[in-house]
């Protein structure tokens, strides 16, 4: 997992819950990087799940919450850093539907060694709904589940989602299933 | 799995202990910053080495357009020579044809004298030669004609250079050295370019 997840968590966990939180949690866990992340880095998710195990203990709020606030947060920071890949887009349909075949692969481009989740995104013929399907062995549906959260707040829009597991024993595949209201 | 962090049971913080997080977070950015410093040389590396690779293949590459510009000059004088030879040789019996039923009849009507019939026939034959060699000169001097294939090929490259609209870097590269090769001027380079673009 690429570095800047990491420095935005810790930059989400300062901001949020203060630097005794984030010091602490970091000096609780026992991470193979010391905690000392630089974006244009890769390390293994492991620390970030131990991180945020470590955060959810600290504040007392369940990991999927946590990652999912995480991921709306990392939505307005990616918007932030990276305005190029969200411009020409209406709505958040347009946008997901881009992640997969422009978004990954001008990362894959940075950053070769980046570990990409697979999306696969179908939108209805009368375009108000969205089947987003998400493919990973790293089980952060979480994640990506707040980053739709995080795009539909953005343009503004009411989305109802339904979930559907389709996993495998070793491959994580969730059905979001995004309609606007 | 990590140890529980007790963290918000502190409502105070010592300043010594405020001290020891901030250097702990100095020593971290200090590690990130060596890390990022890392990648960043290691990414450095990959990059010259990749240069390196693409300023062989660039080399390569000249050499062999080098050799494909010298082999299509030469494919291209052969065939021209080719059509000299045929032009020369049906001028040749034109000119046989002519002596021969034309000339000869009538030299030998006229000149009566054996030794003198003989000399003019020479003679007649004298002229052919020259005449062949200026018309085989005269289609070579076409052949020889180089520059217009090259700037031919030139503009071929042009061609395949514009077809997305632009001219990356990489092309521009190719352009002029395929240029300083084919031995076009820059002039001659450019008067081409915009020729093809007027026409774009």
């Amino acid at each position: 997992m690429k570095g800047i997840v990491f420095r935005e968590f810790i930059d989400m966990v300062e901001s949020t819950f203060g630097e005794d939180v984030s010091d602490g949690i970091i000096e609780s866990s026992d991470l193979p990087s010391g905690g000392s992340y630089t974006a244009v880095g890769t390390y293994s998710h492991t620390e970030l799940v131990t991180l945020v195990v470590a955060l959810s203990e600290a504040i007392d709020v369940p990991v999927p919450v946590l990652v999912h606030a995480f991921g709306k947060y990392l939505f307005g920071r990616f918007h932030a850093l990276f305005p190029v890949f969200f411009e020409g887009h209406d709505d958040s349909f347009s946008f997901l539907c881009t992640i997969h075949d422009v978004v990954h692969v001008e990362v894959l481009k940075l950053y070769p060694d980046a570990g990409l989740p697979d999306f696969v995104a179908t939108m209805s013929d009368d375009g108000k709904t969205l089947f987003f399907e998400y493919h990973s062995h790293r089980h952060f549906s979480d994640l990506a589940h707040g980053l739709m959260d995080g795009a539909f707040e953005h343009w503004k829009e009411t989305v109802d989602i339904q979930i559907t597991d389709r996993s495998t024993d070793d491959k994580q595949v969730i059905l979001f299933t995004c309609t606007k209201e | 799995m990590a140890k529980k962090a007790k963290l918000n049971a502190k409502n105070t913080v010592s300043p010594e202990e405020k001290i020891n997080r901030l250097k702990r977070k100095i020593e971290r950015e200090r590690k990130a910053r060596a890390t990022a410093e890392a990648v960043i040389e290691e990414q450095s590396r990959r990059i010259h080495i990749a240069n390196e690779e693409l300023s062989r293949s660039n080399t390569e590459m000249e050499l062999k357009n080098e050799e494909l510009a010298s082999t299509m000059t030469k494919l291209t004088s052969v065939e021209l020579q080719r059509k000299a030879t045929t032009i020369t040789l049906g001028v040749a019996v034109v000119l046989f044809v002519i002596s021969e039923f034309a000339v000869e009849p009538v030299l030998e009507r006229e000149i009566a004298n054996s030794a003198a019939l003989v000399m003019s026939k020479i003679a007649i034959l004298g002229l052919l030669l020259p005449t062949e060699i200026i018309v085989s000169r005269l289609l070579e001097r076409q052949v020889t004609n180089v520059d217009s294939i090259n700037e031919e090929m030139y503009l071929n490259l042009l061609l395949s250079a514009y077809e997305d609209g632009i001219i990356t870097d990489m092309e521009r590269t190719i352009l002029d050295s395929s240029r300083r090769q084919l031995g076009l001027s820059k002039r001659v380079a450019q008067e081409l370019e915009a020729k093809l673009q007027a026409t774009t």
